[in-house]
């Protein structure tokens, strides 16, 4: 192994917990996100050279995990006849606290955004990319990503009712 | 001043320019309802973020560590799906070893079934109740015969028998023309499970790939009645497909003609 390869592979292991939270954030599933993370990684080994030293590792990790995510979503569109929907990995063991009921919701609500907007809020409220980076990583403009991260929100808001302590701050006093 | 949702979202995520900012912060010492507003926004990234930092602190799975760090051993490298990066799809593809058949390796893989366990696997399971092989191979490729030939003209998807020895799938016609089918054989012990491809041309089954599930019979996490279909097998069909599989009609009227297009 060379000094760089050493370098690089450091990196990308350093990067893992990072890469393994936006593979949740943005199929919804364990064991799905692990294995985008897999495919990820293979291929980052292997195209290493596309990758341009200077521009942050993560975000071209990202990239290549929307990539394959929506591809695989495609694919798997055509085998919808065969596959029954796939058991939510997340909905096991019994929630408890309030913060895992709350979070039990919001995985729901992240369920019901189309892909675009839920892999935006992934980028942004997850992984907490500024909107150029996210908008990068998307390949597309920015205001593009804003107007879905607006979409989203609206829509999660509805989703998920008033997340906002209400005691007491009526609009109209 | 109203400001707009946009406006507010921008500056929970910390996007706003300096002057907007300030603004809004100056709003907010007397305007209760933009602090509201905000703090809705605030609170809704604040559970998203929230609810998937617990990530974070997860044991790492073995595989992702030790590909990322290289420290795969180089035969385990070599072999399996890990040479062919597009047939390293999620997780269940691990589980299926197969084989294909295309008009340029067909020498090639026939070579090496002939040389392995999976030719003895493939005449066991294709043994039609001791009548002889279900398909013939030569230079042309494999070709189904018997019981699986049959089936595969014959049996529609809807209305094929709970308990019949061959399932077909999903059918198509293909970026070639040609009608194909999926199918799987269910025969349980140690060979495990079937799924294969075929399609029609010369009034033949030509079959473009069989896959043999390795695990033990008894786990069938995600084999529902409609589900067995090998991903491998899936995978080639994601390859060939022209257009959206047959539905129940096209299914029938393809049968009809004979598989004739």
């Amino acid at each position: 192994m060379t000094t760089a390869e050493k370098q690089f592979r450091a990196e990308l292991v350093s990067l893992l917990p990072r890469l393994r939270r936006f593979g949740r954030a943005i199929t919804g599933h364990r064991q799905d996100a692990d294995d985008l993370v897999q495919m990820a990684l293979e291929r980052a080994l292997t195209r290493r050279e596309q990758w341009e030293a200077g521009s942050r590792l993560l975000s071209w990790l990202f990239r290549i995990m929307q990539n394959l995510w929506i591809d695989e979503l495609r694919a798997r569109s055509r085998r919808d006849r065969v596959f029954a929907p796939e058991e939510a990995g997340e909905h096991v063991g019994v929630s408890t606290t309030e913060a895992q009921i709350d979070a039990l919701a919001v995985r729901k609500a992240m369920d019901r955004l189309n892909k675009d907007q839920r892999i935006a809020v992934s980028l942004v409220l997850v992984e907490g990319l500024p909107y150029r980076e996210a908008a990068e990583v998307l390949g597309v403009p920015i205001g593009t990503l804003t107007s879905r991260l607006a979409r989203a929100r609206e829509q999660l808001q509805a989703t998920l009712g008033d997340l906002a302590p209400a005691n007491g701050m009526e609009a109209g006093r | 001043m109203r400001f707009a949702d946009d406006v507010l979202m921008a500056y929970v995520d910390g996007e706003l320019d300096a002057a907007t900012r300030a603004a809004i912060d100056a709003a907010l010492t007397q305007d209760r309802e933009l602090a509201v507003r905000i703090e809705r926004q605030r609170a809704l990234r604040h559970a998203v973020h929230a609810t998937y930092e617990q990530v974070l602190d997860e044991p790492m799975p073995r595989r992702l560590l030790d590909l990322a760090s290289g420290a795969i051993p180089e035969s385990d490298r070599t072999t399996g799906y890990a040479r062919n990066s597009r047939a390293n799809r999620f997780a269940w593809l691990r589980h299926w070893t197969w084989f294909e058949w295309g008009s340029m390796t067909a020498s090639l893989a026939i070579g090496v079934l002939a040389g392995g366990a999976l030719l003895g696997v493939l005449r066991e399971n294709f043994t039609d109740a001791g009548k002889g092989l279900e398909f013939v191979s030569d230079g042309a490729g494999l070709r189904a015969r018997g019981a699986l030939a049959r089936a595969l003209s014959e049996q529609l998807a809807a209305t094929q028998a709970p308990g019949a020895p061959v399932k077909v799938g999903l059918s198509f016609v293909s970026r070639s023309g040609e009608y194909c089918r999926t199918f799987t054989l269910e025969r349980g012990g140690a060979a495990g499970r079937l799924g294969g491809l075929a399609c029609r041309s010369g009034g033949e089954w030509r079959l473009e790939l069989v896959a043999q599930d390795d695990r033990p019979a008894t786990r069938g996490e995600f084999r529902t009645a409609a589900a067995g279909t090998p991903p491998v097998v899936m995978r080639a069909l994601d390859e060939r497909i022209e257009g959206s599989t047959l539905d129940a009609n096209t299914e029938l009227e393809a049968q009809r003609r004979g598989w004739v297009r």
